[in-house]
C-alpha cells in the first residue's frame, strides 16, 4: 500500500501538469459523450435531409455489394451506378463507414443509423485526441476536446451522414502523423514503411469522406516530399534518403491504389473521366456563372440549381452520345463567360460570409418530427455562437502565425496552415454554407492550442520538452505561407473596393 | 508489453467479428436503396407521345427540347423551343427546310439562332424556335404527360 502511494506520488511529482491535463481530458471526453447522446436524441427520428439521402442509399448499395460478393453472385451494376456513383457529386466515404451497420441491419431505421454514425464519429474523435496527446502533448488534446469537441453544432453534425465533421477529424490525424514523421526525420529517424502506408491511408480516407480536401492533400504531399529532400540532403549513408523516399512513395501508392477503384468505377458509370468528383464544373458555374446561361439559357424551372443542370446534361448526352461530364464542363464554361475579376471577388467574399455566418444554421432542420425542444435549439445556437469566436480566433492565428520559438511549434504551424489554407480554397470555387466549417474547426482548435502553448512558454510556465531549436528555414516557410494568405486577402479587398 | 498484447487481441477479435458479419450478411436480407439522388432521365418530350409533332414532321439532327407552350398572340399557336447540337446553323437550317416542307409546313415555321461565342468544339450549338399548330395532350391518363420534366410544357411566355 505504502509502495503504491509512493509510486503514485513520484509520478505525480515528476509529471504534475500531464496528469492534471489527462484528468481534464477525461472529463472533457465524458462531457462530449453526454453532448453526443443529447444531440442524437434530437435527430433520432429525423429522416435524411439533402445529401444524406445519397449517403444512406450508397451505404445500402455497398452492403448489397458485399452480400453479392460473399454469396458469389454478380454485383448489381445498375444499383451501384445509381446509388454509389449517382451524379458523381460525392465520394462514398461515409457510406463506407456505414456499410457494416447496413450489413447487419439492411433495413436499419434512421435512429439506428444516426446512433451508429454518432458512435463512429465519437470513436474517430477519441482516436484523434489520443494521437494529438501522444504527438503534441496532453494540453493540445484538452483544447481540441473543447474546440471543436464541445461545440454543440459540431457534435450534432456527428450524428448526421455528412462527411464534413469526420473529415476534419481525419485531417487532425493526418497533421499529427505528418508532424511525427518530419520531427523524426529532423532527429535522424527515417520513416518506416508502416508510417508511410498509414499516411497514405489517412489521406485517402479524408478524401473519400470529403472530396474538398484534395487541395490540402496536394499541399501536404508536396510538403512531406520537400521535408524528406531537405532534411536528408547529403545523407547517403545506408541509403537513408532512399528509404525515406520509399516510405513516402508507399504512401502515394496506398493513396492511388485506394482511390483508383472509385475513379475507375465513377468514370465508367458516367462515361467520362472522373478522378474524385464531378462537382467542380457545376460548382464553379453555379457559384460564379450566369444562372440564366447554365443550360445555354435557363435550366428547367421545375428543378433545383444542382439537379436541373445535371438533368439537362444527361439529356444532351442522350441526344449526342457525349458523356454528361463533358457536357457539364462545357455548360460551366459557357455560364462563366463574361465573369469579371470584380464579380468573382465579390462572390468569393459572399461565400466567406456564408461560410462563417450562422454556424448553427443547420440546427433548425436537424430535429425530429415531434421536436418541441425550442430550448434545445436556443442552446445549440447560443453555445455554438459563443464557441465560434475561439474558432475564428484560432483560424486567424493559424493563418497569420509566424513563430521562431521552437521547431515543433514551427512544424505544427506549417501543418495547420496547409490544413486550413487548403480547405479555404473551397469558397473560391463553390458556394459556401454553414455546413463546411466543421471540417476546418479542428485546425482552429489546434491553432488556439499552439498560440496558448507559445504564450504559456513565453511566460515560462510550461516546461520545455526537450524541443529542438527553431529553424530559420521553417520561419521562412511560415512567412511565405502567411504572405500568400495576406496577398490573396489584399487582392480580394482591392477588387471589392 | 501488456498493452500491446491487449491491443493485438482486440484487433483479432474485431477482425473475427468482421469476417463473421460479412459471411452471414446475406442471411439478414437485402438493403433497398432508393436512388433518390439519381432519378432516371425523363423521356424525350417529342417521343413520349404526349404532345407530338404535326404529322410527318421529324428532326434528324441531335436536339433537346427546352420548352413547349401554347401562345395566344398574335394568333394562337404552339411555341416549341429546341437546342440543336453538333451541327452548324446552316446545316440545321437546310435540314429543317426539308423536314418542314415534307410535313407541309412553311420554312418560316422555324427560326434558327446559333449560340453567341461558343467555342468550335461546343456540343450545344444553337436554338430553334418553332411556330406550330396547337396540339392537345394525347395521353391525359399517362402521368408522364403531367410531368413538366418530360414534356417541358410551360405556361405561355
Amino acid at each position: 500500500m505504502t509502495a503504491v502511494l509512493e509510486k503514485e506520488s513520484v509520478a505525480a511529482v515528476s509529471r504534475p501538469r500531464r496528469s492534471r491535463a489527462d484528468l481534464l481530458l477525461l472529463v472533457l471526453v465524458a462531457s462530449h459523450l453526454v453532448l453526443a447522446w443529447v444531440m442524437w436524441t434530437r435527430v433520432q427520428e429525423r429522416t435524411p435531409i439533402g445529401d444524406e439521402k445519397y449517403y444512406l442509399d450508397a451505404a445500402r448499395a455497398l452492403s448489397n455489394l458485399v452480400r453479392d460478393l460473399v454469396s458469389l453472385h454478380a454485383p448489381h451494376g445498375a444499383e451501384l451506378r445509381d446509388n454509389v456513383v449517382g451524379n458523381g457529386w460525392f465520394m462514398p466515404g461515409t457510406p463506407l463507414l456505414m456499410t457494416p451497420l447496413l450489413l447487419v441491419l439492411p433495413h436499419a431505421d434512421i435512429g439506428q443509423v444516426r446512433l451508429y454514425v454518432s458512435v463512429v464519429t465519437t470513436l474517430l474523435l477519441i482516436a484523434a485526441l489520443l494521437d494529438v496527446r501522444r504527438v503534441l502533448g496532453p494540453w493540445y488534446a484538452v483544447v481540441v476536446a473543447v474546440i471543436p469537441g464541445l461545440i454543440p453544432m459540431w457534435v450534432l453534425f456527428g450524428a448526421t451522414m455528412y462527411g464534413d465533421m469526420p473529415a476534419g477529424i481525419l485531417l487532425v490525424l493526418l497533421v499529427t502523423r505528418l508532424v511525427a514523421v518530419v520531427r523524426g526525420l529532423a532527429a535522424g529517424h527515417v520513416p518506416t514503411l508502416r508510417q508511410g502506408a498509414l499516411l497514405g491511408l489517412v489521406a485517402v480516407g479524408s478524401l473519400y469522406v470529403r472530396g474538398s480536401t484534395m487541395p490540402l492533400l496536394a499541399g501536404m504531399a508536396a510538403a512531406a516530399l520537400l521535408a524528406v529532400l531537405w532534411l536528408l540532403r547529403g545523407r547517403t549513408r545506408r541509403g537513408e534518403r532512399r528509404r525515406a523516399l520509399g516510405a513516402l512513395a508507399l504512401s502515394a501508392v496506398v493513396f492511388v491504389a485506394l482511390l483508383l477503384p472509385w475513379s475507375i468505377g465513377a468514370s465508367h458509370a458516367l462515361g467520362g473521366r472522373v478522378v474524385t468528383t464531378t462537382s467542380v464544373p457545376l460548382g464553379l458555374g453555379n457559384t460564379f456563372g450566369d444562372p440564366t446561361l447554365m443550360c445555354y439559357g435557363p435550366c428547367d424551372p421545375d428543378s433545383t440549381m444542382w439537379f436541373g443542370p445535371v438533368r439537362y446534361s444527361r439529356e444532351v448526352a442522350r441526344a449526342t452520345g457525349h458523356s454528361e461530364v463533358e457536357v457539364q464542363g462545357q455548360m460551366a464554361s459557357y455560364a462563366l463567360r463574361g465573369l469579371t475579376p470584380h464579380r468573382y471577388a465579390d462572390q468569393v467574399v459572399t461565400d466567406f460570409e456564408n461560410y462563417l455566418r450562422e454556424p448553427a444554421g443547420y440546427a433548425e432542420v436537424l430535429h425530429g418530427p415531434h421536436d418541441a425542444a425550442v430550448g434545445q435549439l436556443t442552446f445549440i445556437t447560443r453555445v455554438t455562437g459563443w464557441l465560434f469566436w475561439p474558432v475564428i480566433l484560432g483560424g486567424v492565428a493559424v493563418l497569420l502565425l509566424v513563430t521562431r520559438r521552437s521547431y515543433d511549434a514551427q512544424l505544427l504551424s506549417i501543418g495547420l496552415k496547409l490544413f486550413l489554407g487548403g480547405l479555404l480554397v473551397q469558397p473560391f470555387v463553390h458556394v459556401a454554407g454553414s455546413r463546411y466549417w466543421p471540417t476546418a474547426a479542428p485546425a482552429a482548435g489546434l491553432g488556439l492550442a499552439l498560440v496558448l502553448g507559445l504564450a504559456a512558454r513565453a511566460r515560462g510556465r510550461a516546461g520545455e520538452r526537450g524541443d529542438r531549436p527553431a529553424s530559420r528555414v521553417l520561419t521562412w516557410v511560415q512567412g511565405l505561407l502567411t504572405a500568400g494568405v495576406a496577398l490573396v486577402a489584399a487582392a480580394l479587398a482591392l477588387l471589392n473596393a | 508489453m501488456a498493452k500491446v498484447t491487449v491491443v493485438r487481441i482486440l484487433g483479432w477479435a474485431v477482425a473475427l467479428v468482421a469476417v463473421v458479419v460479412v459471411a452471414l450478411s446475406p442471411r439478414f436480407g437485402r438493403a433497398e436503396p432508393t436512388a433518390d439522388y439519381r432519378p432516371p432521365v425523363p423521356a424525350d418530350a417529342l417521343a413520349n407521345g404526349c404532345y407530338p409533332l404535326p404529322a410527318g414532321l421529324r428532326f434528324d439532327f441531335p436536339y433537346q427540347v427546352r420548352s413547349d407552350a401554347d401562345v395566344a398572340t398574335p394568333r394562337p399557336h404552339r411555341r416549341l423551343v429546341l437546342q440543336y447540337d453538333e451541327r452548324d446553323a446552316a446545316t440545321v437550317r437546310r435540314m429543317l427546310d426539308a423536314e418542314l416542307s415534307a410535313a407541309g409546313l412553311p420554312a418560316g415555321a422555324a427560326v434558327v439562332t446559333p449560340l453567341d461565342g461558343v467555342p468550335a468544339g461546343s456540343i450545344v450549338r444553337g436554338t430553334v424556335v418553332l411556330t406550330l399548330p396547337r396540339v392537345a395532350d394525347q395521353r391525359p391518363a399517362d402521368p408522364t404527360c403531367a410531368d413538366p420534366a418530360s414534356t417541358k410544357r410551360t405556361a405561355a411566355p
